[in-house]
């Protein structure tokens, strides 16, 4: 009897990756300190951190509309869009700054219901629309600006990008929205209705809850995150180019899927998305460290490396069901 | 013929057909308006020229027409181009010995990357989309290794020379390519049992299976013979430049799935074919020629084919169920 129960525990903890996923993150560290020289050194650990804000953030959103059973490739494009917005139109007076801060999060929010109104209307995959939208907006931001430019002020980006050791501004953002948004999936009841939603769109439906509306609003999240996004990166590069967002659609689908979000939806975690964040970015930074020493293209085999590495652990999780 | 008897005919045509002879009409009117100001002469040379750009397009559209029919997507047909192209001038360098190993090594890493597709596809279930766009993701890394960013090499003269060759006077070889090509596989699809089966996988897969196909083969085949023609593309198309362009394929993947979706293959599978395809790719390049002539190239192609793939989804898609 005890043997069962204890077999059974072991299933569940398998269908709850969340735990395997940080146990990892919590391995490859261990190795990664022993074996790559500087990679513990305080400034180096801040520095990983803070260089998975951006991912992390954009992340969170692309693991809301998975979790609803959708997929968001549309990410990359709307960041272009936004740090282009962002560095354009921002000026140097407090006003304007919070001003363009308010429209670059309403542009996000339209450019994720845009999506979600499309798939409410026609019965096209998400792939297909989000791949599709993505290209448009990719093009409009080409129309607005064709080169790497723009003018952030300097107040702003100090704001944004702010340190203190350990304690970092984007750090804490990131925190504070991760917080808020596993609060919002784990504890209310839109939370559990996009679970649903990725689960079994037909009990929603027959349950009497409208599903469009829920699967509208886990675009409008993701296109708000892109946006927070877009102006966290506009704010550290101080500049905007429709080139900056192009990495993330994949990345962020790897840290979703590394993190044990499954691409049918219905089951993962934030947490576990968080874990494959810092997964993605610690692998970025090891990378970049050994690419300096031995003067290798890292950038380049960095590509590889995470493309492989989502293709195992898509391998891996190909069996799961709810 | 009697108007009579055009019209009994016209509604004796399949959907899909009526598709096909609406399209050669629609590219008709479209290099007609275009060259309205322009004597026969020019007309008749601007088709020509047409041709010749639309070729290469057209030879991977054969191939994206394949994989989307199976229900799949092939998004690293862009990479593949640009890896065999960076490959066979790199590697050439001047030697006409070279020539024909190198240009099957070029296909071989066609056919490598996709039998590396069709294995994620078929075998490991993984999504088509997010399988290809990996594998894209892993290409480009390689290729960027491959070249450390600045692709070089010289092309021998006599593998240029074949480029050079107008039959006829007029004909370029890689329209004659892509016309033998694409009867071929219009035979393929409409006459063998092969074709018929990567029709019935993309209409319903599960009726495929129980009726004794083994469509993990097929669907490995055709991922398999879409990275060749790609491959195969790349080559010709190579043999028309001086120099290498890290940029070549860029485009080329969403120009075939616009190809293909104009030419009425159905992203859901199972209903299209490759008659369709060499219309929707010689529209797609009139298309861009008319956008290279208002000077909006760059990123008024993005707006337009991304319009153009939602609407004709969407127009194709039937109204979800309220």
């Amino acid at each position: 009897m005890k043997n069962n129960k204890f077999t059974a525990k072991i299933k569940n903890y398998k269908k709850n990756s969340t735990g395997t996923i940080w146990l990892l993150l919590f391995a490859v560290f261990i190795i990664v300190s022993i074996t790559v020289q500087d990679f513990t050194r305080p400034a180096n650990l801040a520095n990983v951190l803070i260089q998975m804000v951006p991912l992390g953030i954009v992340a969170i959103g692309q693991t809301i509309v998975m979790l609803g059973g959708g997929i968001d490739l549309s990410v990359g494009a709307q960041i272009s869009f936004i740090t282009i917005i962002a560095s354009t139109f921002m000026g140097d007076s407090i006003l304007s700054i919070i001003g363009v801060i308010v429209l670059c999060l309403l542009l996000g929010s339209l450019f994720g219901a845009f999506n979600g109104i499309i798939l409410k209307y026609f019965s096209i995959h998400p792939l297909i629309v989000t791949l599709c939208s993505g290209f448009l907006f990719q093009g409009l931001a080409y129309s607005m600006h064709q080169t790497t430019g723009g003018y952030i002020p300097s107040i702003f980006r100090q704001i944004f990008t702010a340190s203190y050791g350990f304690f970092s501004v984007p750090f804490g953002l990131f925190l504070m929205l991760f917080l808020i948004f596993n609060y919002l999936l784990k504890e209310t009841k839109f939370g559990r209705y996009i679970y649903a939603l990725g689960g079994s769109e037909e009990v929603l439906i027959n349950v009497g809850i409208n599903s469009d509306t829920i699967r509208i609003k886990t675009y409008i999240i993701s296109g708000f995150l892109c946006a927070v996004t877009g102006l966290y990166i506009a704010a550290r590069l101080r500049s905007g180019s429709a080139h900056y967002g192009s990495d993330y659609a994949l990345l962020s689908i790897a840290a979703a899927v590394v993190g044990g979000t499954s691409m049918a939806g219905g089951l993962g975690s934030l947490s576990g998305t968080f874990a494959g964040a810092m997964m993605v970015s610690m692998f970025n930074n090891v990378l970049n460290n050994i690419g300096f020493k031995y003067n290798l293209q890292s950038a380049f085999y960095k590509d590889v490396i995470i493309g492989i590495i989502l293709v195992v652990s898509m391998f891996f999780y190909r069996k799961r069901e709810l | 013929m009697t108007v009579l008897q055009l019209s009994e005919r016209w509604k004796s045509l399949s959907k899909h057909s009526k598709n096909v002879i609406l399209l050669f009409v629609i590219f008709t009117v479209l290099l007609v308006l275009s060259n309205v100001r322009s004597s026969i002469d020019t007309t008749v040379k601007d088709f020509f020229n047409l041709l010749k750009q639309s070729a290469g397009l057209g030879i991977i559209a054969i191939g994206q027409t394949l994989v989307i029919l199976t229900g799949g997507i092939d998004l690293c047909l862009g990479s593949i181009i640009t890896f065999v192209h960076v490959y066979i001038i790199g590697s050439m360098n001047n030697d006409p010995t070279m020539i024909i190993p190198v240009c099957l090594t070029g296909i071989a890493i066609g056919a490598t990357t996709g039998l590396f597709n069709g294995l994620g596809v078929a075998k490991a279930k993984i999504a088509p989309f997010i399988m290809t766009l990996c594998s894209n993701y892993i290409l480009h890394g390689l290729y960027m290794i491959y070249t450390k960013g600045q692709p070089r090499g010289i092309l021998a003269g006599s593998f240029r020379m074949i480029g050079r060759i107008r039959v006829f006077g007029y004909i370029p070889v890689i329209v004659i390519v892509w016309v033998i090509l694409s009867i071929l596989f219009i035979f393929i699809l409409k006459r063998t049992t092969f074709g018929a089966r990567v029709h019935m996988i993309g209409a319903n897969a599960r009726a495929s299976y129980l009726s004794g196909v083994n469509n993990d083969n097929i669907i490995i085949a055709v991922y398999v013979i879409s990275g060749v023609l790609a491959s195969l593309a790349a080559i010709i198309l190579t043999m028309d430049m001086s120099a290498a362009s890290l940029n070549l394929g860029a485009d080329y993947s969403m120009d075939s799935i616009a190809a293909a979706v104009l030419g009425g293959t159905l992203f859901v599978g199972g209903i299209g074919g490759v008659e369709g395809t060499v219309v929707g790719s010689l529209i797609i390049r009139q298309i861009t020629s008319l956008l290279q002539k208002a000077n909006i190239v760059n990123w008024g192609k993005l707006i337009v084919q991304s319009v153009i793939i939602l609407g004709i989804v969407a127009l194709y898609s039937r109204k979800k169920k309220s």
